[in-house]
């Protein structure tokens, strides 16, 4: 009987304890807010003052992806077709470079990327029309 | 204010989520041909505020598809305090352009297409009229009864598809239902949030997870203070910080009786690195949103290989015709 009773509210302790975690911040989450307010403050103040040991002001900034749609150069076109159409990019990457730099410039302007599909299928039969000629 | 759904009471959970996941575009004064201001131009803080609304519509394109490539989509992901994961993957298709005669009184479509979850198969179509007193028309494509239905607009401080975000936050509230104060200008210092957990992370429908993104660090951001007008409301004021030059609205603080009561943050791309492009002309890398009062994450994660803009698409796409191809 004991034993049962002391089950019972084992279990409440249990359930209670777990009820009071879910409504805590996760440690991670304080560490983002700390850093929030800080930046907020700065409104006010005029000086950003770091929280300790932040890892939200950007020491983990490794962040190497590139936020534009349409790229700057060549080659970071060339690794975003790669990513987003690997069966295309097999036949782009045979293309000699005019066609390259070509294709690169019409998804600058329109930024279809089914179309620049289309048009590295036509280009690879173009230049396979002229090694045979 | 959020929504709880009652569990089996699946309609009025599908027409929330359907009607939830598709940003509209609404007139509300903000105009589609808003030109951009001058470069050092002092702008007003409601000037500002209509900025950030055109960014926020998408009204720099003719049209902006948020699609499906193969297997890769976009994804909505809600964790609870308690961590209970959930997610639902989605494409979204807005169409801006209807300027000829026969369709002058159209402001814009969307079509939403869900492809998980209980609402896979779902779709659903928004037509949103140029006349400001002129109802919206939301078409809704239940693939179970094979039938279209229509529903009423949702109301503002609704949750979205379940999460932390608002019908409000992502689509309904205008710049005329706020009170705008500039509070300053100066970097920002953070970067954006993200469930730290599942950063980096292999995850259904996107290939990887994004981690938080840093690169908008240093960015000089106007702070505005838009307090709302809405009487007995969830939030009294919110703090948005937004880019002086693109107008992307990189985090929001909502505060309630002065304490912080819910922060979203959205990362922002650019779509065109042309110098004399619009630079307004931006898509959402992913929005992420957390609710101090109930510890709840919500992360909305667009691939960058699953958006596109200004594609040659017939109008009839924009009709329910489409709605009725849906696959389940």
């Amino acid at each position: 009987m004991r034993q049962r009773k002391l089950k019972q509210s084992l279990f409440l302790l249990s359930l209670l304890s777990s009820l009071s975690i879910g409504n805590q911040l996760h440690a991670t989450q304080s560490g983002y807010l700390d850093a929030i307010k800080a930046d907020y403050n700065e409104f006010s103040s005029g000086t950003f003052e770091l929280p300790p040991e932040s890892t939200w002001i950007g020491s983990l900034s490794t962040d190497t992806d590139n936020a534009r749609l349409s790229h700057d150069d060549l080659q970071d076109f060339s690794l975003f077709l790669k990513e987003a159409s690997p069966g295309s990019f097999i036949f782009y990457n045979k293309l000699p470079g005019q066609y390259k730099d070509q294709l690169h410039q019409q998804y600058l302007k329109s930024g279809n990327l089914d179309e620049i599909k289309k048009d590295i299928f036509k280009y690879s039969r173009e230049v396979k029309k002229q090694n045979l000629n | 204010m959020n929504t709880h759904f009652k569990s089996g009471n699946w309609l009025s959970r599908l027409s929330l989520l359907l009607i939830s996941c598709v940003a509209t575009t609404t007139f509300a004064g903000v105009d589609t041909t808003l030109a951009l201001p001058a470069e050092g131009e002092n702008l007003s803080p409601e000037e500002i505020a209509r900025q950030v609304y055109f960014a926020n519509h998408f009204y720099a394109f003719k049209n902006f598809s948020i699609e499906r490539r193969g297997r890769t989509m976009t994804v909505l992901i809600n964790r609870s305090s308690s961590g209970k994961v959930s997610s639902t993957a989605l494409e979204r298709h807005l169409n801006n352009n209807y300027q000829l005669a026969e369709d002058e009184t159209i402001q814009s479509r969307d079509l939403a297409i869900f492809h998980s979850g209980k609402l896979r198969g779902t779709g659903m179509l928004i037509t949103e009229y140029r006349d400001d007193e002129k109802n919206k028309d939301y078409m809704i494509w239940l693939p179970a009864l094979r039938k279209i239905r229509r529903f009423a607009q949702p109301q503002h401080d609704d949750a979205w598809g379940g999460s932390v975000f608002t019908f409000g936050d992502v689509t309904l509230r205008k710049p005329d239902d706020e009170e705008h104060e500039l509070i300053g200008k100066k970097k920002l210092r953070t970067c954006l949030g993200a469930i730290d957990d599942l950063e980096n992370k292999h995850y259904r429908y996107v290939g990887e997870l994004p981690e938080r993104s840093c690169r908008h660090i240093d960015k000089q951001v106007y702070g505005l203070k838009s307090t709302t007008k809405f009487d007995y409301w969830w939030y009294d004021y919110r703090i948005s910080y937004i880019d002086t030059t693109s107008f992307a609205d990189y985090r929001t603080l909502y505060f309630k009786n002065d304490e912080l009561i819910k922060v979203i943050d959205r990362d922002w791309g650019l779509v065109d690195s042309d110098r004399e492009s619009d630079p307004r002309a931006l898509f959402w890398k992913y929005w992420y949103g957390l609710d101090l009062r109930t510890g709840q994450e919500s992360w909305a994660v667009i691939p960058k290989k699953v958006v596109s803009y200004n594609k040659k698409r017939r109008k009839s796409f924009w009709t329910e015709k489409t709605l009725r191809k849906i696959k389940r």
